[in-house]
């Protein structure tokens, strides 16, 4: 490659970048048509069945229609945050796609703290709900950013603790050391059981995703905080919680789930990213079953949830397991 | 619960309950009271665990009729208390049966009858701006007498005692 | 709960409007909430916003005309409410009933009340953030409502029922579609139970919320599941009971502690015990009449009567007051829902939202009933 005219660094940011919007908006087209889809043969019904091929082109109409349609602000509220809080809310979820191992060659930056920065990234969507909740000057726009704060906090932690226990195994943050560990060894989600099955509660509760979805609540809160948004601007908070849930799933399969290992295919390097897709995608099929099957918990119950039984337990289970490392 | 001794208990306060023909007007008694009489008699329907079924009111002339139908939940007997609301204002149940606290407002509404000692007379099916509007008040010229509708006593009242089982329904 | 931190008058409270346009609110509700955080403090039900004054509508016109606007009080369970009028309507005239015409009456009016605690099972689920449930419950409300459709000529608002009868007899195939729904819904119901009865979080969400005690049912005058739910087994059908209820076999479920989860208890167990006596009903149909003699015209005496039925939220009683004429002089129309959203206020005090979203729910309102 001819390196005086264009330094390769700088095609390979230029790469990535297309690469992430694609995966992003490919992504959330595809997920927002699974989850419609899959919600439909749940209730016994269809799901969208008119525009295109049994309903296929659905979501891009959707897409279009959103795009079209006017982002009324309410006259009382803080027009800067207002249109701020969903360009904070879709911003940070593309960050992480920088470090998510999709295979071996298919990982853009592969950053020694990996993990530390993809939590760092997904705190930030708090910020942008409580934004968002906020600068609408509804109240019960307020009520979702409230308890959208307290969630967030009351998870990440969790969160953190599951993942520490990996990474005290592996003794490194780095993605792609965590998935070579796995590959050399078992599969984390074995050797770490409970801290799988708190990290899955957790990102549940992380994405806002039923039956955590306190901050949306739509029966008790209307719609939370994007309550009076419309037009694009509820767009970008809809693809950003379909992107998280992509995130959320990544982390479990890059750390739990043996990332790009699976049976062997030609081109392992490369074609890693098949199994690393499908577990993702398995994942979030599960995430969506969830939602369609169960109630929505209450607030203090959730709140209890985090701090009486998956903290204590994740904090447990990261003692263990600094012990057993240590002998 | 039987109607005579609800009977002899409401003769203590030296009322006289009617016994009302079942099969006609479904209930077992009837009992027509004077506004002072209405809130003791009512309380003694709530300590006997008797529930406010509806409170309602029929406009007439010389005033308006206030209704209120009592029924147990263990045994079928319904009661209905008349009153007259004179100058268009009767004392309040709601204090003692909370139900009446709506059907209280309710009448306000549409009869524009003042419950003395109710402290909420807000609108409640109605809007604020209905004030003075009630619906369900008639005009003079249609407004019929009380004697004629039976609510005032023309000592005629059929005499029927014991319980009978609905669905004989001889004709009145 | 949290009633010592409402004692603080200090604390910073606000003004919260849940409806009249709000998801829980099931129709035009409006409830003005003074909130401490997430917890109710107090609050106060606004009515009125769907209000049509059916009962001056009573007024001005011949009582058969006025048949139509029962149906329309309580959308989601009209024959009872059809049922009431009718029966009030023959003990003033002393009209008689063709059993088969009875049995016909009682069996399209549990039909109504299994479709009715469908669509409320849909809703209360919905309100508890359950997606699922309402379209199962669509589901075989849709069979209901077809085969009440075939034999009413309508979906929602029946106006079926005729003084001393009904106004279309019902064939064979009624039968056997009932029967085949009959079957069909045991099946249903044990799924039901295996996605919501036995689920945990429906669980947490609803034991010992919104407790009604006996003795506030008695002062707010709670009728219906909501009672049955509190452990009294009222029910108009057995205890002033009308048509052929005295005949048939069928029991009063009761809940013990009056929560949100024993009024679904209870209107589950309804569903089952609806469809005994349907089954029941057509099994006693006989040949016959469907409706029986009636005089072309009846003057309504001028005297005072009631009728109650059980309708699907409660007991539902019209009290009618004649004058001698066809038009009624007034007509009152106790609805069950009345009573039973009468006491929220007491019920809700430090509540949390959500679970004021539960309680409401399980009280299975409908709103233009008691606006009227």
């Amino acid at each position: 490659m001819d390196t005086a005219f264009l330094p390769p660094e700088l095609l390979r940011m230029l790469i990535a970048a297309l690469f992430v919007v694609t995966v992003v908006f490919v992504n959330a087209l595809f997920m927002v048509y699974a989850e419609r889809k899959i919600a439909g043969h749940i209730q016994r019904r269809p799901g969208p069945y008119e525009v295109g091929w049994h309903g296929i082109l659905q979501t891009l109409v959707d897409g279009i229609k959103l795009m079209t349609k006017e982002l009324v602000i309410p006259r009382d509220a803080n027009r800067m945050l207002f249109r701020v809080a969903p360009l904070l809310a879709f911003t940070p979820v593309v960050m992480p796609f920088l470090v998510l191992p999709f295979s071996e060659n298919l990982t853009i930056i592969d950053m020694n703290i990996g993990l530390i920065f993809i939590l760092a990234m997904a705190s930030l969507n708090v910020m942008a709900i409580l934004v968002a909740g906020w600068s609408s000057n509804n109240k019960y726009g307020l009520f979702g950013a409230m308890r959208s704060v307290a969630q967030n906090i009351a998870y990440e932690i969790p969160i953190l603790l599951s993942l520490l226990s990996v990474v005290l195994i592996t003794n490194s943050f780095s993605m792609r050391t965590i998935v070579e560990a796995q590959i050399s060894g078992l599969w984390f989600c074995l050797l770490q059981p409970l801290a799988f099955i708190i990290y899955l509660i957790a990102a549940l509760a992380e994405t806002n995703r039923a039956p955590f979805d306190m901050p949306e609540a739509e029966s008790e809160l209307t719609a939370g905080f994007h309550t009076e948004y419309s037009g694009m601007g509820f767009g970008l908070f809809f693809l950003g919680e379909y992107t998280n849930m992509f995130i959320v799933s990544s982390v479990a399969v890059a750390v739990f789930l043996g990332g790009w290992s699976g049976l062997p295919l030609p081109m392992d390097a490369w074609t890693g990213a098949f199994w690393f897709l499908l577990k993702v995608y398995i994942l979030m099929f599960i995430m969506i079953w969830v939602r369609w099957t169960y109630p929505r918990v209450r607030f203090d119950q959730l709140m209890n949830l985090s701090w009486k039984y998956l903290i204590p337990f994740a904090l447990l289970n990261l003692i263990v397991t600094a012990v057993i490392v240590k002998l | 619960m039987t109607f005579q001794e609800l009977a002899d208990q409401l003769g203590a306060f030296s009322l006289s309950l009617t016994a009302s023909d079942y099969a006609a007007s479904g209930v077992y008694a009837d009992l027509l009271l004077e506004q002072r009489q209405l809130r003791q008699v009512v309380q003694h329907l709530l300590e006997q665990e008797f529930y406010l079924v509806f409170a309602t009111a029929v406009s007439l002339k010389p005033a308006a009729c206030l209704v209120y139908q009592f029924a147990r939940h263990d045994v079928l007997f319904r009661v209905n208390l008349r009153l007259f609301a004179h100058e268009n204002e009767s004392p309040t149940i709601s204090d003692i049966f909370h139900a009446a606290m709506w059907y209280e407002r309710e009448i306000h509404d549409f009869f524009g009858i003042a419950f003395t000692g109710n402290g909420d007379m807000r609108p409640l099916i109605l809007s604020e701006m209905d004030a003075g509007f009630h619906p369900l008040l008639k005009a003079e010229n249609v407004c019929m007498d009380a004697e004629k509708l039976g609510f005032l006593p023309l000592a005629d009242e059929p005499e029927a005692g014991d319980e009978q089982a609905r669905g004989s329904l001889e004709d009145a | 709960m949290k009633t010592e931190a409402f004692k603080d008058e200090s604390r910073h409270r606000f003004l919260l409007n849940m409806g009249p346009q709000h998801p829980a609110t099931h129709g035009v509700l409006r409830l003005v909430l003074e909130m401490d955080g997430e917890y109710v403090v107090h609050l106060d039900p606004v009515l009125g916003y769907g209000h049509r004054m059916h009962e001056k509508m009573a007024e001005a016109r011949p009582w058969p005309s006025f048949l139509p606007n029962t149906a329309r009080m309580d959308y989601l369970a009209a024959l009872p409410y059809n049922h009431g009028y009718v029966c009030l309507i023959e003990k003033l005239a002393g009209v008689e009933v063709p059993r088969r015409a009875e049995c016909i009456r009682v069996a399209t009016s549990e039909l109504n009340r299994v479709a009715s605690h469908l669509l409320w099972l849909g809703a209360f689920l919905l309100d508890l953030g359950a997606f699922t449930p309402i379209l199962y419950g669509f589901d075989d409300r849709e069979q209901i409502l077809d085969i009440l459709e075939d034999i009413t000529g309508s979906r929602l608002t029946y106006s079926y029922f005729r003084v001393g009868g009904v106004y279309r007899d019902v064939d064979d195939r009624f039968v056997e579609n009932t029967r085949v729904f009959i079957k069909r819904m045991r099946k249903r119901l044990d799924i039901y139970n295996k996605l919501v009865t036995d689920n945990i979080i429906f669980i947490k969400r609803t034991e010992g919320i919104g407790v009604i005690s006996p003795e506030m049912a008695r002062r707010y005058g709670v009728t219906g599941a909501n009672l049955r739910g509190s452990g009294i087994a009222y029910d108009i059908r057995k205890t002033e009971p009308y048509s052929i209820y005295p005949e048939l076999d069928f029991e009063i479920p009761v809940g013990s502690r009056g929560d949100c989860f024993d009024r679904y208890l209870v209107r589950i167990k309804e569903i089952e015990q609806s469809l005994r006596i349907i089954e029941q009903a057509l099994d006693m149909l006989p040949e016959g009449e469907f409706r029986g003699k009636a005089p072309k015209k009846i003057k309504l005496p001028p005297r005072a009567a009631s009728f109650a039925v059980e309708a699907a939220r409660g007991e539902l009683v019209y009290f009618m007051v004649g004058q001698d004429s066809d038009v009624p002089y007034r007509l009152k129309v106790r609805v069950p829902s009345y009573a039973n959203l009468s006491l929220i206020a007491e019920l809700c005090q430090g509540m949390l939202i959500a679970d004021l979203v539960s309680v409401m729910g399980s009280l299975d309102l409908v709103i233009p009933e008691i606006d009227r």
